[in-house]
């Protein structure tokens, strides 16, 4: 079966002033369809760059990033709007809300790109608000909500357009163990009951424990399991 | 539509700030509304007067009489309708409080023909007509004085006195409906020519002003020429103009308001576009973050454009329609005070014309920068 994910000699250079950084050096990589993979690393190790590439907001400098059948390098700046759009959902540590709009509005706003007429898409806002457990908190702003709440808010925004991908960035750096654990078994349920595929970027063993398999980043390249996060 | 939410939570993302910023551009535009509206009303009672009505007065001045031998010549002179000969007649009118009531003494079948309004009836012309010191009068002045049919209207003219020294014994005999496009007797009474004429004490058998009316509007100036030039370097000289051109000569004494109108409403947009620039552009430095998310999930770079665009255009059209609308609600209130015929569409027009182009000047810099976002620097801070 074809990777849903695939890196092929990917390298990505940033130009830091003067200086260039190769922070990714010939990797390659595949995710399968229905995957939880869980990338851990020290800081600087490349994890978030990695994630970028496979989420289509970054470009890689060689190499191939294959996802959903899509080369990424191929897709112009808009194509790639669009294609995030339609395959991939975003889950931040900082949960990254519109302050201004209730948790509904949020969940709505990728739907505000489908031809979907209002009531549906408000139909499918509820619906994700239900399966993260916050219809009752539908009409609330960010700012009324606590931290698992609003990352709650969050994971509903980026599935409410069924992507065929969920690519999360620390998703619990911000809460307390108890509550990001109920993110992690709600994104545990989304890849078991749903099919979604997960490509996580987690510092946390405890949290990486809940994805199927554990990649590991070291300064830019795949690296074995350090001894000390065999966990 | 469907993005208005989004737009509209965006202009009230800090309600302090949104709230300054919609009344700084209301005022702006209140401001625009009241001084053009007048400039136009202004020039708009220009434009309503009559090309084809031509006004004869004294090359010396207004108050300096002219001859009736000047009738004559007047009516025979090419390209003349109809000449009327009138006596300033304004005075003091005692009320409970003195005020003053502007009047003509007029020949009431040659004021018939010369006056293009044809303002007073048939009726009321016959009633002056048949009444030596008989005066008639638009409801509006019979309204501010308390006047009708019958009622006496003692006069201590400002500049003729009764060969007896009374004032002047006036008597209403016909109150008409007023004709608000009648800027020079339609808040004027007027009595008979030959009465107050020979009843003064002097300048008996002189005209203060002819009333002219020309067959060809578009042939006035040659026909005033004409006019002139019969009385060149005699002891009588004229001066005829147009009443438009009569009007606008007088607003023009003035000063140039509308170029005065232009600079302060120019002054204030050219600070008002600074401000709203600043504050547009503060807002969207302030939401990156939440630009890069909305870049994230798939708005492209022409969509943050266009909502940036938006949140400015829907900022700027909202406060502007508030502002033009309170200006609007002052128009009714100049026409009834000065009688200035305000063009409101017009001016309405160009005031959301201007809205939008403020909204695009001051709205397009930060939505350049927030099309140009790098989704990956936003997201890590940079």
């Amino acid at each position: 079966m074809e990777p849903l994910v695939s890196l092929k000699g990917v390298v990505k250079r940033y130009k830091r002033g003067r200086e260039t950084v190769e922070v990714l050096h010939n990797l390659d990589l595949e995710v399968q369809q229905g995957e939880f993979v869980a990338l851990m690393g020290p800081s600087g190790s490349g994890k978030t760059t990695l994630l970028n590439l496979i989420g289509g907001l970054d470009r890689a400098t060689q190499g191939d990033v294959v996802v959903a059948g899509e080369l990424l390098d191929d897709l112009t700046g808009g194509e790639l709007a669009k294609w995030r759009a339609r395959h991939v959902g975003f889950i931040f540590q900082f949960y990254n809300l519109m302050p201004t709009l209730s948790a509904e509005a949020n969940v709505e706003l990728p739907l505000l790109l489908t031809h979907l007429s209002g009531a549906q898409r408000r139909k499918n806002a509820a619906a994700a608000l239900a399966l993260v457990g916050l219809t009752d908190r539908s009409r609330h702003r960010p700012g009324e909500l606590s931290g698992g709440q609003q990352q709650r808010v969050a994971i509903a925004r980026a599935i409410v357009a069924d992507p065929t991908l969920l690519i999360c960035d620390e998703p619990t750096g911000d809460l307390d163990r108890e509550t990001g654990e109920e993110i992690l078994g709600l994104l545990q349920l989304l890849n078991r009951e749903q099919g979604k595929t997960i490509v996580m970027v987690t510092h946390d063993p405890k949290a990486a424990s809940f994805a199927g398999r554990v990649v590991h980043l070291d300064k830019g390249a795949l690296a074995d399991a350090p001894a000390d996060s065999a966990a | 539509m469907k993005f208005l939410h989004l737009v509209w939570a965006g202009v009230w993302r800090k309600p302090g700030r949104a709230l300054l910023t919609l009344a700084s551009i209301i005022n702006a535009f209140l401001l625009y509304g009241l001084l053009q509206g007048f400039v136009s009303g202004m020039n708009g009672t220009v434009d309503d007067l009559h090309a084809d009505v031509l006004i004869t007065e004294s090359r010396v001045s207004q108050l300096e009489p002219l001859p009736m031998a000047q009738l004559p010549l007047i009516r025979s002179t090419p390209g003349v309708k109809a000449a009327a000969p009138l006596i300033i007649l304004t005075g003091a009118y005692r009320t409970q409080a003195i005020a003053n009531i502007r009047g003509f003494a007029v020949d009431p079948a040659s004021f018939a023909a010369a006056d293009p309004d044809a303002a007073v009836p048939a009726g009321d012309i016959q009633a002056l007509a048949q009444t030596r010191n008989g005066v008639v009068l638009p409801a509006t002045i019979a309204a501010t004085f308390h006047l009708k049919v019958g009622d006496p209207l003692p006069l201590k003219a400002l500049l003729w006195t009764t060969k007896d020294g009374s004032t002047w014994p006036l008597q209403v005999v016909g109150v008409y409906p007023a004709n608000p496009r009648d800027t020079l007797f339609g808040t004027s009474f007027l009595a008979n020519f030959d009465y107050v004429d020979q009843a003064r004490t002097q300048s008996n058998g002189t005209a203060s002003i002819y009333l002219i009316r020309v067959n060809d509007p578009s042939a006035a100036n040659q026909v005033a020429s004409r006019i002139d030039a019969q009385f060149a370097n005699s002891p009588d000289e004229t001066k005829t103009e147009s009443e438009r051109q009569l009007a606008a000569d007088s607003i023009k004494q003035i000063g140039d308001i509308g170029f005065v109108v232009r600079a302060i409403v120019g002054a204030v947009f050219f600070a008002l576009l600074f401000s709203v620039g600043a504050v547009m552009m503060q807002s969207v430095r302030e939401r990156t973050p939440e630009l890069a998310v909305l870049k994230t999930i798939g708005f492209d770079d022409n969509a943050i454009l266009s909502l940036i665009v938006a949140e400015a255009l829907v900022t700027c059209l909202f406060a502007a329609g508030i502002g033009l609308g309170l200006a609007a609600l002052t128009f009714p209130i100049i026409r009834a005070s000065i009688g200035f015929n305000v063009h409101g569409g017009p001016v309405l027009l160009i005031g959301l014309a201007m809205a939008v182009a403020l909204a695009l000047i001051s709205g397009l810099p930060p939505a350049i920068r927030g099309r140009r976002l790098s989704i990956v620097d936003a997201l890590a801070g940079r």
